[in-house]
């Protein structure tokens, strides 16, 4: 039994086995928009006080709420377009994370786990864990299950693949969630624009994780409870995210203070994306560098 | 060099010293304790706390309002300070219901949400206390389930002249929202039996409406109510609005039930006068049975002043020590005495001062209720205040007719005329000296009088007039035959029976000096026994005492009963009875004696809603002013329970609790304030533990209903607060402080992010 | 170029491939089971209650306001997170004659409630059993307005339910109170509370 180290840098550059869409670039765009774009809105009507404070409509909300999409259409799908051999079925994964999350992720939420009746109540890993184990497990949950019936493994040709079809689904079922908040909340752009960040981010750091091991999955040389790991660790930071976030965007209300911080959530939901992103862009990495250079040394 | 070497340590030590003197000062101002803040009116609960009260009847079974007024909230359940005119029926305001509307929204006028009844009222003082009793619908309001806001009653003896009031109350027919006029305290009226602050003068234009409203010090304590007479049927002219058709005839004209608003108020009526019967309703004590008596029938002759003359002191006794026809320059000390008959209490009367033809209004009265009974003397005025000179006209009006007038001259230097002065009474000792001097005099026969003399020349003419019950019964008329200046005792032959007596000296045929004085009970060492035997218990029937008799009672009683004999106390001689708990006097009445000149039993009862408080309950007997017999009993511990007068002195704490997201209210939320003891931390989500909590509305406001008590500078009162509401995260915060000087109300706008 | 209605047919997986599939099941099963247990452990966590002087132990809602010094309960616990009523849990003790009947019990309730709450209505009365005693069962509804006035607040419809048991010279009374569309959802703090309360 030999010891592969996964997170050793390449020795040499290696030519891409497929010639596909980076996503990381694309990523990171998607993510930095909507960052800056819900930062903006909030510096308008919060600081500035350019934009109005009474609710936007219904209409404006749902621009807001299908923002991520439209980025996502964008750059990467558009930039994945543009590749020699762009990734099949995106729009199709996409599609389905938004029908998981509207036929099966929010009828649970609503009607079995019902987060708002008891988690509130709950300390700080009482809450991390009981969204972990409902809400946030649900969704990595139904997000895996649209990857592994939809294009796993046969459109896993790489470990990016993995992140692209996560982030694909991931901004699907964000966007639900968002919508949903849009059409039943009446609240202004800004606080529906950071809302909607703070949907959208999280999900796609699980959805990053969830890609990478099920890619992982189907081209390394995993363990037994791989998946499983890789579920877990996916809830575990979407309950983690949930967690922060009650001790982020509240404060202490006073004389002076209204005891809410909505811009503390938005540098949260972007942190938790930022850190996940670039954790896993070191290992996609290291580790195509390490199944470069083992083939390299196999090759004649 | 050797210059600058010089220069420098000089700056360097100048520098110094000043660096150093400036630090020692700021070091001293920090050492020497600052005086806390006085905490300011708090005008939001002022102004809520301000009611508008109507008087309605069913006709047709609609509702006609048939006379308003302002009223204020004196208690948190419900008890409301206002002119009784406000709320008893009248000829001129038939009621049968008293509809008590509120202002929910600071900008907007009141609205009609409760049905109050009459706790206690005086016609005279025209004051009265209501309960608010139900709701407009009829449903029955528990007692003690009330939380409104209200205030306490400052102390109005303390108010001086030029002090800054605030008066609030409905400027309108309750069509307006409540209003704060400000003005300063011009000067006070004395009344007989009231003293010399009878009154409170106002510069401020207070609209009539305001009547039964609140008067405010910088501090926010109620010092007087703004009152003005009763509307009269033919009476003085008023603005009367008619607005409902209330004789069904399908218009609203002239024939129809009008609403008067008309005048203004220049007079307030001190808290001191109503703090009795806010104190009774507070305890829930009420005036129980007591003896029958026989009181005179009402007056079927004209109401009338008569014998006016004007005096610069009025004793302790109520007596004006003198008789003056001019006034020297710089006098600050004025009354007009009279003689009234065939009065009401609750009659309208006025006094117009007219200085040199011209109208003073702070020396006039502006129109008020009576409240010295039938007969007897009455003086008006004013001490403290300057006099300017002139020439003064004082016209009395009653029901708006001029009923008897009397000039004056303010003005030139002391005169040396002649004059006698301090009219007393009493007994001769074995030495020739008068003893036991005052003006209630047991039955006998060597009564004197001593009065003091100056400026009395040989031969003047002088004379005297005895009178019993207003009859004359000596008269005499001699050469003075004294010194200039001295003291002068005359015996009065014949036998004193028990009465009113009164004795007028005349220098050359003119009223100098004059007083009454009364004779009742038979002599002992220290005075008239005219009441005696006292005994407390807590049943009677027909007059005997049939529960136990004791000084020491269980806690739980419901009534209370005084039982005393009496003797040689004439029918018709003023007396006064009082009720106190605890040194406080609750009930307060003086009427002419009503019953047989002897007697055993007679009795005054007190009840209550539901039981007598623990304290001492004590009652007092006087006639002509002077106590005359006082006895106490106890109840439970014989002190009234701590805290059983709320204050109102605290910090309100209010404010809105939004969707942080939508910015809208978030209804239903419960905020939390905990008792300042505990913190966030300490609390197990036990009520004992929660000083209050409050419920957001549809907007999302709160109001925390018990005022928080405030620390001090040195040490502030430190509250926790709790939001909480299901689908948002829950916040809390400690270390809210209030002190004596933080403003109230504190708002906390509470922004809940959802879950 | 993608398809949105066909996907290739997935190749041959290897046994650890497989088995990790099958366990990402059981795990979601697990996990699935782990979260509802936590959620309905925080639902229906109670305290517990005792008042030996009233003869009273139950489990309350655990997280509720609760206070104990009220002048007719033994016990009042108010959900403090409810909206926009604070669903309320409530045993009083009532002294009764020899002659009293659960019926009469709530005869009484019904005229003193009737004065006091507006639009109270009793909607029905029926036999139950309280941890093997005898019990009547009443439920009604009425309308809670703001009690103070400067607040504007819609008034509620609240359902009640109140369940009656004799005791030696006493009528315990345990109370639910719930905002109407509420009300259903919500029993199982009622039942709960049934369930848990001793007599003694």
């Amino acid at each position: 039994m030999s010891f592969e180290p996964m997170l050793f840098g390449a020795e040499e550059e290696i030519a891409e086995p497929r010639p596909r869409q980076r996503v990381w670039r694309t990523a990171w765009l998607e993510a930095i928009a909507l960052f800056l774009l819900a930062f903006a809105l909030y510096a308008l009507t919060d600081i500035l006080g350019v934009l109005s404070t009474r609710p936007a409509s219904t209409s404006g909300r749902m621009g807001i709420a299908v923002l991520p999409a439209l980025l996502w259409l964008f750059l990467s799908y558009r930039a994945e377009r543009r590749t020699r051999q762009p990734r099949p079925h995106l729009v199709a994964v996409l599609v389905l994370g938004a029908l998981v999350a509207s036929g099966v992720a929010l009828p649970l939420e609503e009607h079995l786990f019902q987060p708002e009746r008891w988690l509130p109540s709950l300390d700080f890993f009482g809450r991390l864990l009981g969204y972990a184990t409902t809400v946030g497990f649900t969704a990595e949950f139904l997000k895996y299950l649209v990857l592994r019936h939809a294009i796993w493994p046969q459109h896993i040709g790489q470990r990016l693949d993995g992140i692209a079809y996560g982030l694909a689904v991931a901004v699907g079922f964000a966007t639900v969630l968002s919508l949903r908040y849009a059409l039943l909340t009446e609240a202004t752009l800004a606080a529906t624009a950071l809302r909607v960040a703070s949907i959208t981010l999280p999900h796609l750091a699980g959805s990053v994780i969830v890609g990478f091991f099920l890619a992982e999955l189907w081209i390394g040389r995993t363990a037994i409870l791989w998946l499983p790991a890789g579920l877990i660790l996916a809830a575990l930071i979407s309950g983690a995210h949930y967690a922060f976030r009650a001790i982020a965007i509240v404060g202490s209300p006073g004389v002076g203070s209204t005891g809410s911080s909505p811009l503390l959530g938005l540098l949260l939901a972007a942190g938790f994306a930022a850190a996940t992103f670039a954790l896993f862009a070191f290992i996609i990495t290291s580790a195509d560098a390490r199944a470069a250079l083992a083939l390299s040394r196999r090759l004649p | 060099m050797s210059r600058l070497s010089l220069r420098l340590p000089v700056v360097l030590a100048l520098v110094t010293t000043l660096i150093v003197s400036q630090i020692a000062l700021l070091k001293a101002q920090d050492d020497e304790p600052l005086p806390p803040a006085p905490v300011e009116l708090n005008e939001e609960v002022i102004k809520r706390a301000t009611v508008f009260v109507m008087q309605t009847y069913q006709s047709r079974g609609q509702p006609v309002i048939s006379c308003v007024g302002s009223g204020t909230l004196v208690s948190a359940d419900g008890l409301i300070l206002t002119n009784a005119h406000n709320v008893l029926p009248s000829e001129t305001c038939r009621s049968d219901t008293i509809v008590v509307a509120i202002t929910v929204r600071l900008d907007e006028p009141p609205i009609p949400t409760y049905a109050a009844e009459i706790v206690e009222a005086s016609r005279g003082l025209d004051l009265a206390v209501l309960r608010i009793t139900q709701h407009l619908d009829g449903r029955i309001i528990e007692p003690g389930t009330l939380q409104l806001p209200f205030v306490e009653l400052g102390d109005s003896q303390q108010v001086s002249l030029d002090d800054t009031i605030s008066v609030v109350g409905y400027p309108d027919f309750g069509d307006a929202p409540v209003e704060v006029t400000r003005g300063t305290v011009s000067g006070f009226t004395a009344e007989a039996r009231a003293g010399n602050r009878a009154w409170i003068r106002t510069s401020a234009t207070i609209p009539g409406t305001m009547s039964g409203g609140g008067a405010y010090n910088r501090q926010g304590r109620l010092i007087g109510i703004p009152t003005i007479a009763p509307a009269r049927v033919g009476g003085v002219t008023v603005d009367c609005r008619i607005i409902q058709d209330s004789n069904g005839d399908g218009r609203a004209d002239a024939n129809d039930q009008c609403v008067p608003v008309g005048g203004f108020i220049s007079a307030l009526r001190p808290s001191h006068l109503a703090r009795g019967l806010v104190r009774a309703a507070t305890l829930g004590i009420s005036r129980g049975q007591e003896y029958p008596r026989t009181l005179p029938p009402l007056p079927a002759d004209p109401p009338r002043f008569s014998r006016l003359f004007f005096t610069t002191r009025i004793n302790e006794a109520g007596i004006p020590a003198n008789v003056v026809t001019a006034v020297p320059t710089g006098t600050t000390s004025l009354y007009l005495v009279f003689d009234y008959d065939n009065m009401v209490d609750g009659m309208v009367y006025e006094l117009r001062v007219t200085v040199d033809d011209v109208p003073s209004a702070s020396h006039s009265l502006p129109p008020t209720a009576w409240s010295g009974g039938e007969r007897g003397t009455w003086y008006i005025g004013s001490s403290g205040t300057p006099w300017e000179n002139g020439l003064y006209s004082f016209r009395l009006f009653i029901e708006g007719r001029e009923a008897a007038s009397q000039n004056l001259i303010i003005g030139g230097g002391p005169r040396e005329t002649p004059q006698f002065s301090d009219i007393v009474f009493g007994f001769p000792d074995a030495d020739g000296n008068l003893t036991g001097t005052s003006y209630v005099l047991p039955e006998g026969s060597a009564v004197q009088a001593r009065f003091n003399y100056r400026f009395m020349t040989p031969g003047l003419t002088w004379s005297y007039i005895w009178y019993f019950e207003g009859a004359e019964i000596l008269r005499d008329t001699q050469p003075w035959q004294g010194e200039a200046q001295g003291i002068w005792v005359m015996p009065a032959a014949g036998e004193f029976l028990p009465g009113q007596y009164r004795l007028e000296l005349y220098i050359e045929n003119a009223l100098s000096a004059t007083a009454d004085f009364i004779v009742a009970g038979g002599a002992q060492a220290t005075g008239p026994l005219v009441f005696s035997e006292f005994r407390f218990t807590t049943e009677q029937i027909d007059g005997v005492p049939t529960g136990p008799v004791r000084a020491d009672f269980p806690a739980g009683i419901a009534q209370l009963y005084a039982f005393f004999n009496w003797r040689l106390l004439a029918q018709g001689t003023p007396w006064t009875r009082r009720w106190l708990v605890d040194g406080d006097i609750l009930f307060e009445i003086t009427e002419p004696w009503g019953a047989p000149p002897d007697g055993e039993n007679y009795y005054l009862g007190l009840d209550s809603l539901t039981t007598l408080p623990d304290g001492t309950y004590e009652v007092e007997l006087l006639v002509g002013n002077i106590v005359l017999g006082r006895a106490s009993a106890k109840v439970g511990l014989g002190q009234l329970p701590v805290g059983v007068f709320a204050s109102a002195e605290g910090v309100l704490m209010s404010g809105r609790i939004t969707d942080a997201e939508t910015g809208a209210g978030v209804p239903g939320v419960m905020f939390i304030v905990l008792k300042p003891e505990f913190s966030v931390e300490d609390f197990t989500w036990n009520q004992a533990q929660v000083l209050d909590l409050a419920l957001a509305d549809n907007e999302g406001r709160f109001q925390i209903a018990t005022l928080l008590p405030r620390g001090t500078a040195e040490e502030p009162a430190l509250y926790s607060i709790l939001v909480r509401a299901a689908g948002y995260l829950p916040l809390s915060a400690d270390g809210i402080i209030v002190t004596d000087s933080t403003a109230s109300p504190v708002e906390i706008n509470v922004a809940l992010s959802r879950n | 170029m993608s398809n949105f209605t066909s996907f290739e047919p997935s190749p041959p997986l290897n046994r650890v491939q497989r088995w990790n599939i099958y366990l990402a099941l059981v795990t979601a099963v697990i996990v699935l089971g782990l979260g509802l247990t936590m959620r309905n452990t925080a639902l229906t966590a109670t305290q517990p209650f005792e008042n030996l002087e009233a003869g009273v132990r139950a489990q309350v809602p655990r997280g509720w306001l609760i206070d104990t010094a009220g002048p007719d309960f033994v016990i009042r616990a108010q959900d403090p997170d409810a909206l926009p009523f604070k669903t309320l849990l409530q045993i009083s003790v009532l002294p009764i004659g020899p002659d009293a009947t659960p019926n009469k019990v709530l005869d009484l309730l019904t005229m003193e409630r009737a004065a006091r709450f507006p639009a109270y209505r009793e909607l029905l009365r029926a036999d139950q059993t309280v941890r093997g005693e005898p019990a009547k069962r009443m439920e009604y509804v009425y309308t809670q307005d703001e009690r103070n006035p400067f607040q504007a607040t819609v008034s509620l419809v609240i359902q009640g339910v109140d369940v009656v048991v004799l005791r030696r010279g006493q009528a315990v009374i345990i109370t639910y109170r719930e905002e109407r569309s509420a009300f259903t959802d919500h029993l199982y703090y009622f039942e709960n509370l049934l369930q848990t309360v001793e007599i003694f």
